[in-house]
Order: C-alpha cells, then sequence, then structure tokens
C-alpha cells in the first residue's frame, strides 16, 4: 500500500511535495482535531489537578501512593482487572462462534438474529439491572424453577461476582459479536473453497485458514469489551455482593460524593493508563494496526501469527475425530448461536409483559390486563419532550462520529507503521475513559463557554463517546475493503468524487450503517454524561429514568422502556430496508 | 383595631406576595427554576408549592430534578457562574459540605421569629428546611408474626430474630445505627465514636445479605420479600406499604431535613427568597407533607391534616420521639475518612 498515496492523487491533482506527504493525514485530521479539544484538553485538565495540590499550589504524586498503599483500594484495582478479563473471556469466546454463525448464514436470518443479539443494548439499562433484581430474587421464578427441579443455592442468586459477570456480559457479549462480525464476513468464500480445494478438512480450515484471518478482529473485540468493563459502574452497584466494588464506582463515590477531586482524578488517570497499557498489549501481540503482515520481512507479528496457527492446528489435532463437527456442525453451530440469542432475549421476554401489570411496583409474573402505565408515559409532556431531545441528539451525535470516524477510518485503512498505530490508539482514547471523567471533565470545558444545558454540549460529548465503537466498526470496513477497486475504477477514468459515489460508498454502506446504529445506540442510552452536561435542564431520557429511579422504580419505567425498544426496532428496520438492495461484497 | 396573630401573619404575607409580583416585574424576571428531587416528591412540590406560588404572584415556576447527590453540580454551577438553577434542595449534609468548600449561597434573610413555629434547627441564614425524612427500621410482617425487632440493638440480634438483613451502603447514617445498636443513647451520638460503630458494624456484616445502594433498590427489595428486615427511609417504606408490601416500619433512628437554598451570586435570588419564604407556609408545607409523607417543619402545618395522615409522618410528635436529629455539620467534617474507611471495611 506503500504506493497509494501516489496513485490517488494521480488523476490530475497536481500537489507539492509536502502537501502530497501530508494528503494521506488529512483525513484523520477532522476527528483527531475533535478529540483533541472535547476530550484530551478537558482531561490533561483532570490529570493535572490529580497531582496538582490547589491548597499548597505544589505538585505530588501523594494521591497514586494512597492508592496502591491502602489494600482496599488495591482490591478494587485487582477487582477492576479480574472482572473485566472475566467478561472478555466470555464475551470473546461465547462470541466467536456466534459471529461466524451470523457470517455464513443467510442474509435474512443475519438480519433477524443481529437485531436480536442487539436488544439488550435497547433496553435501559437502569430497568434491565431491575429486572434481574425480580426474576433472580428469593420469589422470582427461577428461584422457584430451581426449587420445583431440587437445585440448592435459589436463595443466593444475588449479588455475587458470578451474578455481576453474567448481568455485564448482557451489555459486552453483543458488542463482541458485532464488533467481530466485520472480520467474519470480510472472508471471501472463495479463499475457504480454495483451500477446500487443496485437501484442507474442517479442522484444518478452520484453525489454519479461517483462525488466523479473524485473529485480528477478535483481539480488537476482546479489546474493546475489556475497555468498557473497566468503566461499568451502576451494574455493580446494584448486583453486585460488598466485595464487589469495581474502579468506576469508586471514582463516582470519591468525585461525586466525598468531593475528593484530586484522589477521584488519580483514579480515573489509573484507568486511563491501564486501557492504555490493554490497548498497547493487543496491537503489539496482534498488530490491531493492520500494517506488519504487509511487510513480513520486518515485522515479529507474522511470526506470532504463525506460532498462533501452528499452536491451532496442533490444538485441532488433539481434537478426538468424533467430536469435529463434520456433516452436523452446521446445525450444532446454529443451536450454539441460538440459545445465546435466547439467552440475550430473556430480560426483554420478562420485561414486556411487566409494563403492562396492574401492580404498583415491578413483580415477575406480572398481573396483566392495563394500558395505564404507556398512557401516563404518553400523556406526560416531560417523558415526550425527554423521548424527542433523546431522539434528536443520538442523531446528531451519531451522525457526526460517523462522518468524523469514517473519515479517519478511510484515512488510517491506508497508513502504514507507527503512525496507523497511533491514530487508532487516538480513537480508543474515549473507551479507556469512565463516561463519570468524561463528563466531569467536559463539564469544566462547555461551562467555560456557556454551553452547560445545551442539547449542543450533550451531543458533543456523546459524539466524543460514540467514536471509538463507531471508528471500530467502520476501521474493520475499511480494511476488509479492497482499495484496488478504487485503481480500477481510476484506470477507467473515474475521478476521486465518482470513486467515493459509485464504488466506496455503496460497498461500504452496511459499515456505514452499522457504524451509525452503534453511535446512535451509545447516545441513546447514555446517561452520565446527559446527567452533568444537561445540567438538570436538558433531559434525556435514560436522564429522566434514572431521576424516576432514585426514589422508586415503578412499571412506568418497564413502559417506557418498552417504546424505547419499539422506537429503536422501527429504526432498525428502516434502515435494514435501505440496506436490502446493496451489492454483494 | 385587633388583629389576630394569624390574620396579621396572612396580609403581612400577601403583601409580600404582591410585592413580589411587583418587584419581579421591575427586575424584569418571569420564571425561576427549582432544582428538587424529582420523582413523586417533585410531584408533592407541584401542587403543594409551585402552582398555588405561580398563581399567587405569575411567576411560574419550572422544577428540574437534580442528581442524587447535587454538591458536585451546584459547585461546578456556582464555580463556573452559569446559574442554570435559582433554587435547590439540598439536605443538611450538602449545605455543610458545601459551606466547606467556600462561599457557596445567598442569605435568605429570614428572621429569627418568623420561624418560631418550626422544629429547631431546621433553618439557618442559608438554608431553609420543608421536608424531614426517618431513617428507621422496617421488617415484613410474614417473616415475624409475632412481632420483630423494635429498635437497634434487638435488629443486631441475629439469633433472636434471624431474617436476610439488608443495610445502607453508605456510612452516613448507618454509622448511627450502630452505635444506637451497640447501646449507645441517642442523645450521645455525636460526636460519632467511628472505633466503636466500626467496631458494632463488624459483628453484623456477614449476616448482612444486601448492601443497598439506592432508595428504588430498597422499596423494590422490601415489596419483593428480597429482605426480611432492613433499614430504609420513612417515605419509601411508606410507598412500598402503599403498594401494598405488608410490612412494619419501626419509628427509630435518625432524622433528615431537606430544604431550600440559593447559589450566591444569583441574579434572580430576590425572587428566590419570596419563594424560599412561600414554602414557609403552614398550609403548603401540610399539602406537601401528606402528598409526599415527608414530615413538615412547620409544627402549624398538623393543624391543616387529619389525624390519620400525621400518623404517618416522622415529624408528627409520636414518631417523632423516637428519632434523632443527624447531626450533617459533624458528617461535613468528617465524611471524606470516614467514607473511605467504610469502603474498606466492606471490601475486608
Amino acid at each position: 500500500m506503500k504506493a497509494m498515496p501516489e496513485k490517488l492523487s494521480a488523476p490530475g491533482l497536481p500537489m507539492a511535495g509536502w502537501g502530497r506527504r501530508l494528503l494521506p493525514y488529512a483525513p484523520v485530521l477532522p476527528g483527531v482535531l475533535f478529540l483533541a479539544v472535547f476530550l484530551i484538553l478537558p482531561l490533561v485538565q483532570t490529570a493535572w489537578s490529580s497531582i496538582h495540590d490547589p491548597a499548597s499550589g505544589r505538585l505530588s504524586p501523594v494521591e497514586f501512593v494512597r492508592v496502591f498503599q491502602i489494600p482496599a483500594y488495591r482490591q478494587v484495582l485487582w477487582n477492576t482487572v479480574w472482572v473485566g478479563l472475566w467478561c472478555t473471556l466470555f464475551s470473546v469466546g461465547i462470541g466467536y462462534p456466534v459471529a461466524f454463525w451470523l457470517a455464513t448464514t443467510s442474509e435474512r436470518t443475519r438480519r433477524r438474529a443481529l437485531f436480536l443479539i442487539m436488544a439488550p443494548f435497547w433496553t435501559s439499562v437502569l430497568v434491565r439491572n431491575f429486572t434481574w433484581l425480580v426474576l433472580l430474587g428469593r420469589h422470582g421464578p427461577v428461584a422457584g424453577f430451581m426449587r420445583m427441579v431440587g437445585l440448592h443455592g435459589a436463595d443466593s442468586l444475588l449479588f455475587n461476582r458470578p451474578l455481576l459477570i453474567v448481568a455485564m456480559l448482557y451489555v459486552l457479549l453483543p458488542m463482541a459479536i458485532i464488533s467481530m462480525l466485520p472480520a467474519h464476513r470480510s472472508i471471501s468464500r472463495q479463499w475457504l473453497d480454495a483451500a477446500c480445494t487443496m485437501g484442507a478438512g474442517w479442522a484444518d480450515l478452520f484453525w489454519r485458514v479461517y483462525m488466523p484471518l479473524t485473529l485480528r478482529g477478535t483481539a480488537a473485540a476482546a479489546l474493546l469489551v475489556f475497555l468498557s468493563a473497566l468503566g461499568f459502574f451502576i451494574t455493580p452497584m446494584l448486583l453486585g455482593g460488598r466485595h464487589d466494588v469495581l474502579l468506576g464506582e469508586l471514582i463516582i463515590l470519591q468525585i461525586d460524593r466525598l468531593q475528593n477531586w484530586n484522589f477521584g482524578n488519580a483514579l480515573a488517570v489509573i484507568i486511563v493508563l491501564a486501557g492504555g497499557i490493554a490497548i498497547l498489549l493487543t496491537n503489539w501481540l496482534f498488530d490491531l494496526s493492520g500494517t506488519a503482515s504487509r511487510r513480513a520481512a520486518v515485522s515479529r507479528a507474522p511470526v506470532i501469527h504463525d506460532r498462533l496457527a501452528r499452536i491451532s492446528a496442533v490444538i485441532g489435532s488433539l481434537v478426538p475425530r468424533f467430536l469435529w463437527p463434520g456433516r452436523h456442525g452446521g446445525t450444532c453451530l446454529a443451536v450454539f448461536a441460538w440459545s445465546v440469542i435466547a439467552f440475550l432475549g430473556v430480560p426483554l421476554l420478562a420485561i414486556v409483559p411487566m409494563a403492562f401489570t396492574r401492580d404498583s411496583f415491578l413483580v415477575f409474573p406480572p398481573h396483566l390486563g392495563t394500558l395505564r402505565w404507556f398512557v401516563t408515559y404518553f400523556h406526560d409532556p416531560l417523558w415526550i419532550s425527554a423521548t424527542l431531545r433523546s431522539l434528536r441528539i443520538g442523531f446528531g451525535a451519531a451522525t457526526l462520529a460517523v462522518v468524523l470516524s469514517g473519515l479517519a477510518a478511510f484515512g488510517i485503512a491506508r497508513m502504514k507503521g507507527r503512525m496507523a498505530g497511533l491514530g487508532i490508539l487516538a480513537f480508543m482514547v474515549p473507551l479507556a475513559v469512565p463516561p463519570i471523567v468524561i463528563a466531569l471533565a467536559q463539564f469544566g470545558l462547555f461551562a467555560r463557554v456557556s454551553m452547560i444545558a445545551t442539547d449542543s454540549a450533550i451531543m458533543l460529548g456523546h459524539t466524543v463517546l460514540c467514536m471509538p465503537i463507531v471508528f471500530t466498526i467502520l476501521l474493520g470496513g475499511f480494511r476488509s475493503y479492497n482499495w484496488q477497486l478504487n485503481q480500477a475504477a481510476a484506470t477507467l477514468g473515474a475521478r476521486m468524487p465518482q470513486i467515493l459515489g459509485h464504488v466506496l460508498l455503496p460497498l461500504l454502506r452496511p459499515v456505514l450503517v452499522a457504524g451509525f446504529v452503534a453511535g446512535f445506540l451509545t447516545s441513546f442510552d447514555e446517561l452520565t454524561i446527559a446527567l452533568f452536561l444537561g445540567g438538570g435542564l436538558k433531559t434525556t431520557l435514560p436522564k429522566q429514568m434514572w431521576d424516576a429511579v432514585l426514589l422508586e422504580v415503578s412499571p412506568l419505567l418497564v413502559a417506557v422502556s418498552v417504546v424505547m425498544m419499539l422506537l429503536i426496532t422501527v429504526l432498525f428496520v428502516i434502515m435494514e430496508s435501505m440496506q436490502r438492495n446493496r451489492a454483494a461484497p | 383595631m385587633l388583629l389576630t396573630r394569624r390574620a396579621m401573619l396572612a396580609t403581612g404575607a400577601a403583601g409580600g406576595l404582591l410585592g413580589v409580583a411587583r418587584r419581579a416585574r421591575a427586575q424584569g424576571v418571569s420564571h425561576l427554576t427549582v432544582a428538587d428531587v424529582g420523582a413523586e416528591p417533585s410531584v408533592a412540590m407541584r401542587r403543594a408549592f409551585y402552582e398555588p406560588f405561580e398563581k399567587e404572584t405569575g411567576i411560574a415556576i419550572t422544577a428540574v430534578p437534580h442528581a442524587a447527590d447535587p454538591v458536585t453540580q451546584f459547585k461546578l454551577m456556582v464555580d463556573a457562574r452559569s446559574y442554570i438553577w435559582d433554587v435547590c434542595m439540598l439536605n443538611s449534609e450538602h449545605v455543610a459540605r458545601l459551606d466547606r468548600e467556600g462561599r457557596y449561597f445567598e442569605s435568605l434573610n429570614i428572621a429569627p421569629a418568623e420561624t418560631a413555629d418550626f422544629i429547631p434547627g431546621m433553618t439557618t441564614d442559608t438554608w431553609l428546611a420543608f421536608s424531614v425524612y426517618a431513617v428507621m427500621m422496617a421488617w415484613q410482617n410474614s417473616h415475624f408474626p409475632q412481632g420483630g425487632p423494635r429498635n437497634w440493638p434487638e435488629f443486631w440480634d441475629v439469633k433472636r430474630f434471624p431474617g436476610r438483613r439488608g443495610l445502607c451502603r453508605s456510612p452516613a447514617a448507618t454509622m448511627e445505627l450502630a452505635l444506637l445498636a451497640d447501646g449507645v443513647p441517642p442523645d450521645a451520638l455525636y460526636p460519632l465514636d467511628v472505633d466503636r460503630a466500626f467496631a458494632s458494624l463488624a459483628r453484623l456484616r456477614d449476616n448482612v445479605a444486601i448492601w443497598w445502594a439506592s432508595g428504588a433498590q430498597n422499596t423494590l427489595l422490601l415489596e419483593s420479600d428480597e429482605i426480611d428486615l432492613s433499614d430504609t427511609w420513612s417515605s419509601r417504606a411508606q410507598a412500598a406499604r402503599k403498594g401494598g408490601a405488608p410490612i412494619t416500619l419501626v419509628w427509630n433512628g435518625l432524622y433528615v431535613a431537606d430544604g431550600w437554598s440559593i447559589p450566591i451570586g444569583c441574579p434572580r435570588a430576590d425572587i428566590a427568597r419570596a419563594f424560599v419564604r412561600y414554602c414557609m407556609r403552614p398550609d403548603r408545607q401540610a399539602v406537601y407533607a401528606i402528598h409526599s409523607t415527608n414530615g413538615p417543619t412547620n409544627r402549624r402545618a398538623f393543624d391543616y391534616m387529619r389525624p390519620e395522615n400525621a400518623a404517618l409522618l416522622p415529624t408528627s410528635p409520636d414518631n417523632f420521639k423516637g428519632l434523632t436529629g443527624f447531626n450533617a455539620q459533624w458528617w461535613g467534617e468528617n465524611s471524606k475518612w470516614v467514607s473511605e474507611r467504610f469502603e474498606e471495611f466492606l471490601l475486608e
């Protein structure tokens, strides 16, 4: 790809020497600038205040020392990393076969399955967590079933670490599947056919061809899951036991309750560092920046790939022959995938009926037979205006994120070496920072320009949050894009706008739509930023739910959640129908 | 001409409100933004305070809910001088914490004589309480058919009263309950003997099945019979009972007050003061208390309600006997290190 920039500018674009060198970086610039202003600048201030004591005006690392000195905080750090790793392991382990199945199944099935897989995203995080409390309580349906079949432990399903991890998986597993999917789909059937023609068995095909080809996508998904897991706080707060305190919770406690800004900021810096280490490590191991494999001779990454492939092959040969999926493999896989989807759909099944309950609080099974919670919702101007605001902000943030990260992914996908790695790192930074820290840092920024309590502030804040996931999805798409198509089009006389409009964008449309949906959903369910930047005046839907949940969780919330689901379903269907007549990749 | 005290107060109040409308016009103020806790109490406040005030003065009130702990928002708002709120609902602990950070409140200019009917400790120069809730005990009737614990030493007695316990995952008030359980007399609670409180908590720690983290969670746990006995907030427990949960409330514990404060430098402070003053009225407080099940701070409010309503409220004389004032001052000074130790204690 080294020759790419020259080739691109070849059709009649005269450029000065340095301009030509800088051209590949130009598309990355808007996104990087955006992040610099709305994330890095406020964060630098945060980092500064973690070592700067305003009273004495001196700099000292005393807050950092404290984190490592006090056993309880070391414990929290360890908890966070440990829970994050377990979540990563399960998300990727369970998500991989599902992504494989999704990539190989028919277009129709894939659409339907994806729709269900994303279901957990569509229910408010609060409603979902409260549903767990109802479903897994000692008088809940699960406990009842366990007693019926004579299983022990029905009384203690809640408030422990395994449950916490399961609850977190509900968000992280779909995230893993969705971010792995592009890698799986980018594998051409013909390569597999070619391998088959050359005598590869199922095991060879998978371990030596398919697995190495998807390794990078899988690693990226694992990274995404791990980084997201670092910032959880609502779920551990509501569902964890007393030992399951994670760093995110501790930051909320320190900043929001104790006004311990220095210490809170220090904890935030530690999360950022932990995320950074994870990113660098993954990049080093799996070459996420995607440059090394093209320059095999000078890179160590292919060696690692080879080794992994060889180990894979050895593992593959160790699996007894009767376990080989063979002819029934497809069926087994489909059964597995559908059970995962069913697992993800369970809270949905419980939530929907609870919206029609006659009780004034959440019980399962509910006493059905009223629409009054929906009526209340539709007649309450507060709820309606919050819903409309969330929609507006979601669309704005997703659009901005797709444009900025689309440009950047376009640039970075064709970059090489360290610059590409740096570019990716830059777009991953928002993920490594818990939303509460971003929110607080941005509050300072927006307060200075009197933008607190404006929709634009929330939208810009959300755009920062959307950026990593949108970027990851788009980068995957741009990576799998065959750039020679552009050259081919150029050879046939197409100019850059034509190439974009007729070749590149139509081919990448599924990816762009996926990025947009992911960005919209991120914004639509986001609470912390809306909480701070809305200043209590601009209330988004999750914020309105949070306010309602502070004192009591009523079926009204569930009804709102169901309306949210319907709304997103409609959007999803519209977007899917847009995709239907696209060109095959 | 003889005027009764009440008539004089009434004319005074009316005259004051007319004056407010005039002043508001002169200052170009047509509405106030009030930050409250949202949800049900906000509905009660609209009925009791916002709507009548709008009617009587023509000044519109926009109520916005603030964060669970509004101190950070409040501090940032004043520091950034972006006055998105004119009046803010804060509890005494929030006020104490903000007072430690610097000057954050406008003076309310309320003379001591005006609050003669108030429960002591409900007003300061910058804060006026209008709502009182209790940190108290609740247990499931079905689990304790012979009757459950009547006080905190009995709550701690896991042999006599076995059952699944819940306790609040925050040191404020929980430390006090631990000391009461250890036999400290209510009037000798403060300054808290923190070591003794942790020792007392340590005895119960492994018997606490659920450390609840939010009011909604506590209510749901009581409603769904997930816990047999727990500490709770009075209005939340009343809501659970109203929803049909068969629980008994024990009026033994602490009371905490919520009130209004005005951010310093607020351009509409003059009109905001008039609103705060309006919330002192006993008839308004009575309406609020009936609908929120939070206690009024003006004792004359009980003249405006039926006994069965008063019986549910923390500040009605019978219930108030068993409650001790939560010392926000002490917590304002000590919450940082105690909270830290509490976190360590939970993780041990």
